[in-house]
């Protein structure tokens, strides 16, 4: 088809027309559905209510006070970290990361350490929160390998710079994720490396008492499933089906009168809580956590 | 009438991004002024801050687990009065276990939990005056932190 100069000029007018049409459509969807998202995360704001879920620095520093044994075997390879593209695969594995990176630092296992802070940066920088895994905080790490204590708060600096950016760009499910795959990294560490059959009753009580931040872990998730940007839907999945495990658990709390020490600004809270969990319950608990967390780390 | 709609657009443009502006603010606030004081507790990595006007109250649900030692910290702006803000410890039957109220307003205060529970931490601002129409609007921080006790055994 033979055109005039006319002819190709108009088509080429219409064709930027079309392109500037579809792309200010695009823009303005994207706008309107960027204001949607933040006049949501707003409204929710407006209730008032958090719910603060248990971190993977918290567990696995909990965990530790335990007796925990350190077995490099459990750590998720962090040659995977690349392979992992997609949003929710980048945040529920720097969760993951967040937790191998506090339990290796706890055993002051430099190498593992190292791997593990740059695993979390790669993947916080894929999800766009920079700053959060600075390269200050790596030498830092270093000059207190064996500070225990100092290491801990160099880890929650990493994690409070992470979850202060994502609630500042209103990105709470992105946030949810990541401390979902923490809190599921944790539960992994500790039944994988005390075995559910011989596990001591202080750890079975734990993880029985993991039904609390499981149900924390499932309001959330039902609040933000449909408002929070991110598909929700396969972790409500796993851990509807994690949560149904954890019915059997029973956990009753006996009321006591809290006693004050004015002096030392400190209150001691007296109640006390009974946690009935048993063997076969810690089993099946294990097996399936075991199973949410290979899928996870698997690399798709 | 044309240039009565495009301030009215401007304004609400400008005070819609002022309040988004502000409210980022409200976790920079927390990050730069209230993680230092929780010293020499380990800050747990969530950073849970708001904008709260007088006579507003927020809660925050938090699992306290047994034998561990806690810090609260709560955080307010410059905007609101610190004396003026009421800290309270609630069990799940909402009981009260503790109350600042009795403490001079203190913002920060520890706790060691005997058994596993969760815990709610409720903040409010009083509005001292009813009649008050000029309420003031601040941001409102909660941290919890936690004492690390070594026990590691080496496989």
């Amino acid at each position: 088809m033979n055109l005039n100069i006319h002819q190709k000029l108009s088509l080429l007018s219409i064709a930027f027309l079309l392109f500037v049409s579809t792309s200010c459509n695009n823009s303005q969807d994207e706008e309107a559905k960027d204001q949607q998202l933040t006049e949501q995360t707003q409204k929710l704001e407006k209730q008032k209510i958090f719910y603060s879920l248990t971190t993977p620095i918290e567990l696995v520093a909990l965990m530790n006070q335990m007796g925990l044994f350190y077995d490099e075997s459990v750590l998720n390879p962090t040659d995977n970290v690349a392979k992992y593209t997609t949003a929710n695969k980048q945040a529920v594995n720097l969760g993951i990361y967040a937790a191998d990176l506090t339990y290796c630092s706890l055993f002051s296992q430099f190498q593992a350490t190292l791997k593990a802070f740059e695993a979390s940066k790669k993947l916080a920088d894929g999800l766009g929160i920079t700053d959060a895994y600075e390269a200050g905080a790596l030498n830092r790490i270093q000059d207190n390998i064996n500070q225990k204590d100092s290491l801990l708060k160099i880890i929650s600096e990493c994690l409070s710079n992470t979850d202060a950016y994502l609630k500042d760009n209103y990105r709470v499910g992105i946030s949810l994720l990541v401390l979902s795959g923490g809190w599921i990294e944790g539960l992994y560490i500790a039944t994988q490396t005390n075995g559910s059959k011989n596990m001591s009753p202080n750890f079975s009580s734990l993880i029985g008492e993991q039904k609390i931040s499981l149900e924390n872990i499932l309001k959330l998730i039902e609040v933000y499933q449909d408002e929070s940007g991110v598909d929700l839907t396969e972790i409500r999945k796993d851990m509807t089906e994690l949560n149904k495990l954890y019915e059997k658990v029973q956990i009753t709390l006996q009321s006591g009168a809290p006693k004050e020490d004015k002096g030392i600004h400190k209150t001691t809270l007296t109640s006390s809580t009974q946690v009935t969990i048993s063997t076969e319950d810690i089993k099946a608990i294990s097996d399936k956590v075991k199973e949410l967390r290979n899928k996870y780390t698997q690399v798709s | 009438m044309k240039k009565l709609h495009l301030f009215l657009f401007t304004l609400s443009i400008a005070l819609l991004m002022s309040f988004q502006q502000a409210s980022a603010q409200c976790k920079t606030f927390a990050k730069k002024k209230c993680i230092p004081e929780m010293e020499p507790y380990i800050h747990d990595g969530q950073i849970n801050s708001t904008l709260i006007s007088e006579g507003e109250s927020v809660e925050l649900y938090k699992t306290f687990y047994e034998g561990q030692d806690y810090r609260v910290l709560v955080c307010s702006g410059d905007e609101l009065d610190s004396t003026k803000v009421r800290v309270r410890l609630l069990d799940h039957n909402r009981k009260v276990l503790y109350d600042n109220q009795d403490h001079g307003y203190s913002l920060t205060w520890d706790f060691i939990a005997n058994s596993t529970q969760q815990v709610i931490i409720e903040v409010a601002v009083l509005k001292l005056n009813d009649e008050a129409k000029d309420l003031k609007t601040g941001c409102v921080s909660i941290l919890v932190g936690f004492l690390n006790t070594d026990g590691l055994t080496k496989k």
